[in-house]
């Protein structure tokens, strides 16, 4: 990373692969992955299901479950390298500086305790609250998540409240501590549009308010274009195209990015066929050595199947993985 | 819409009510999910109406009626200007080959044990429909219809990836040549590029055996794509009823603008300059549904006790184009009201 940046990186991810030995087949599902976020940043990840978006996030809190393994490369938070640390530190870090929401609220939710207890819990952990301190906290915090009356909301089981409600409740518990980064997994994927963009809104605010740097994963480029500051495209395990996210939705310059945008409906414009994007995506235990988008490409030629393609930073902030990018 | 011809679907005055079961040692009044309460529409010959609201509105609800898989508590459903209710053995089955689904999850909907060939040939199975040697040549003509290979019959689901399930799914509404197909949410389990196989896939079939298609769903940019027009409907009530372009360039009710504004698109252009309208609160429970117009307590347009109050009726404002909504009355709301709505504002 260059120290040319305006804002000093909060968290920084560098060459990231994350591996998962299984019985008889290694499944590669992050694969030399870089992208740094920002204080005060929302960036956005993105891509479709498979391309390693939620493990590459997991691996920041060395949450990844067994058998993967992160078998190579860096992630340094504020300056300290995350995976030398021991896993008592990373149980203080965990929920306290670094939180994360997310897809489903309802399976993250203990059922047995009630709300304020749930948002409490983190407060007297880290913060050494008492219950009574961290009840009252608690209310705080579901003030400033939106819920109206707060006080009367922290005697309720999660199942007593709605969807948008217990996502909010979940947003409160990853704030209770102060987070100088957010990691939300797709969390408003289950949640009817009206109630997205309320969520969207919310941590927008939020970002204004507390400052803190935002990793929001998302399948939905509609999302990303709401909400993000900068995106990374993801495809099979690697970065192929980072950037502000009007220059990468406006001119994309990877052909997957292209694509991706072009297999949308889009609003207004409903006479105009979808494209959608033919064949699949490659198998992440049997890779290909060249770019793994290029046997779907429209503009792949034999140089992209030979050998693995850089990522190649312009000096507009953005970065391509193709030989042949548009523009 | 011609009014000469009967529409192929008519419903009037549609109730579904699913009865609460209160607890043993709670003897409160019997309490019931009003999930839809009192809508009518028509679906056209050859039409895809696209059927849009939000979780609890009602809009599965009334798909699963118009198929006979629940009963309504009261109203009608008319097929081919016949009700649907109260059909011999026979004229049921007779209506069940007519009327096809296409479920939301392609994971669970496809039996594991089955191959897909013998899941698209079940209903012509149970049908009596192409007997013998026809059944397999019908099964594979359905597979290519939908964009698998003919060889594909002998696989199972797990061999398939999400949007391939999809089409399996579409061969299977398809194999009795109905006239009608329900699609409840086919593309929101399924990845962009999936998606949008699914829908050219929909849009062609529908052309091709002129189908006439309810889809419900979500997401109003799927909709735009494939509707003729739309049906918005709020807890258990229809809100705007519109053709397609006309709904998302003339929308009329504060309900429709606030979906409409809070669909994501890509295109950071529309996004910087539309108006972002952010509803207040949740939706409210359909056991207890607000009075007056059900929307009253989220409206970014309430115009004061006639909301509270006064449940408006659905009609038609511009030719084709009909919401239920107090601000599109009839005569003038009352100066007082509008008075007490800027008061509240203020």
């Amino acid at each position: 990373m260059t120290a040319a940046v305006a804002a000093p990186a909060l968290l920084e991810v560098e060459d990231l692969h994350t591996h998962f030995q299984l019985k008889n087949k290694l499944v590669r599902a992050v694969n030399g992955v870089s992208f740094a976020v920002r204080r005060g940043e929302i960036l956005g990840i993105a891509g479709e299901s498979g391309a390693g978006k939620s493990v590459a996030c997991l691996s920041i809190l060395r949450l990844v479950p067994n058998p993967g393994r992160i078998v190579r490369g860096g992630i340094r938070f504020t300056g300290q390298d995350l995976l030398a640390k021991s896993e008592r530190e990373m149980r203080d870090l965990r929920g306290q500086t670094v939180s994360m929401v997310f897809e489903d609220p309802l399976n993250s939710l203990d059922p047995a305790f009630k709300v304020g207890d749930l948002i409490g819990e983190a407060l007297t952990l880290h913060k050494g609250l008492s219950r009574r301190d961290a009840w009252k906290k608690a209310g705080e915090l579901l003030r400033l998540v939106g819920i109206p009356d707060p006080d009367r909301r922290l005697d309720n089981y999660p199942h007593e409240l709605s969807g948008g409600m217990q996502q909010r409740v979940m947003i409160a518990i990853a704030l209770s501590c102060d987070p100088a980064l957010l990691i939300a997994d797709n969390p408003t994927t289950a949640l009817d549009v009206t109630i997205q963009i309320q969520i969207l809104d919310l941590v927008k605010q939020l970002r204004d308010r507390l400052g803190m740097g935002v990793l929001w994963i998302t399948h939905d480029l509609g999302v990303v274009a709401k909400l993000c500051d900068r995106v990374v495209i993801m495809y099979a395990g690697e970065v192929m195209e980072e950037g502000d996210v009007y220059g990468v939705l406006k001119r994309p310059r990877h052909p997957y990015t292209r694509r991706l945008i072009d297999a949308l409906p889009k609003l207004g414009r409903p006479e105009q066929r979808l494209m959608p994007i033919e064949g699949r995506p490659p198998d992440p235990a049997n890779l290909p050595s060249g770019c793994p988008f290029a046997p779907r490409c429209y503009k792949a030629q034999p140089a992209c199947e030979e050998r693995a393609v850089p990522l190649v930073q312009s000096g507009d902030g953005r970065a391509v993985r193709c030989l042949f990018p548009e523009d | 819409m011609p009014a000469a011809t009967t529409p192929l679907i008519q419903v009037k005055r549609l109730v579904k009510h699913f009865p609460v079961r209160r607890g043993f040692l709670d003897r409160g009044p019997a309490a019931a999910v009003r999930a839809v309460d009192d809508i009518s529409f028509d679906i056209g010959s050859g039409e895809t109406v696209g059927l849009v609201g939000e979780s609890g509105c009602g809009k599965t609800t009334t798909g699963r009626m118009i198929m006979k898989l629940l009963a309504p508590t009261s109203g009608d459903i008319l097929f081919d200007g016949q009700p649907i209710g109260g059909l011999s053995f026979e004229q049921e089955r007779a209506y069940r080959r007519q009327v096809q689904m296409v479920f939301q999850d392609p994971f669970s909907s496809l039996n594991p044990r089955m191959t897909v060939g013998s899941i698209i040939g079940y209903p012509m199975r149970i049908q009596n429909a192409y007997p013998g040697a026809a059944r397999d040549a019908r099964i594979r003509e359905l597979l290519e219809l939908v964009g698998l290979s003919r060889y594909q019959a002998s696989w199972y689901p797990h061999e398939f990836s999400g949007g391939e399930r999809q089409r399996v799914g579409i061969a299977t509404a398809l194999a009795l040549n109905p006239k009608f197909i329900f699609c409840d949410e086919p593309v929101s389990s399924l990845d962009v590029s999936a998606q949008a196989q699914i829908l050219n896939l929909l849009k062609d079939i529908r052309s091709e055996f002129s189908l006439t298609i309810l889809m419900v769903t979500h997401n109003l940019s799927v909709v735009e794509y494939l509707a003729d027009r739309v049906v918005v409907m709020y807890l258990g009530k229809i809100v705007e009823v519109a053709r397609t372009a006309d709904l998302y360039q003339e929308t009329l009710h504060p309900y429709s603008k606030a979906l409409v504004s809070a669909i994501p698109t890509p295109d950071p252009d529309v996004e910087r300059s539309r108006e972002q309208i952010i509803l207040r609160g949740e939706i409210p429970s359909p056991l207890d549904p607000p009075s007056g117009c059900r929307f009253h307590t989220r409206c970014q347009s309430f115009i004061g006790d006639v909301c509270r109050d006064v449940e408006p009726d659905l009609r038609e404002v511009r030719p084709g184009h009909f919401t239920a909504c107090h601000l599109y009355a009839e005569r003038p709301v009352s100066a007082s009201a509008v008075a007490g709505a800027a008061g509240q504002l203020a």
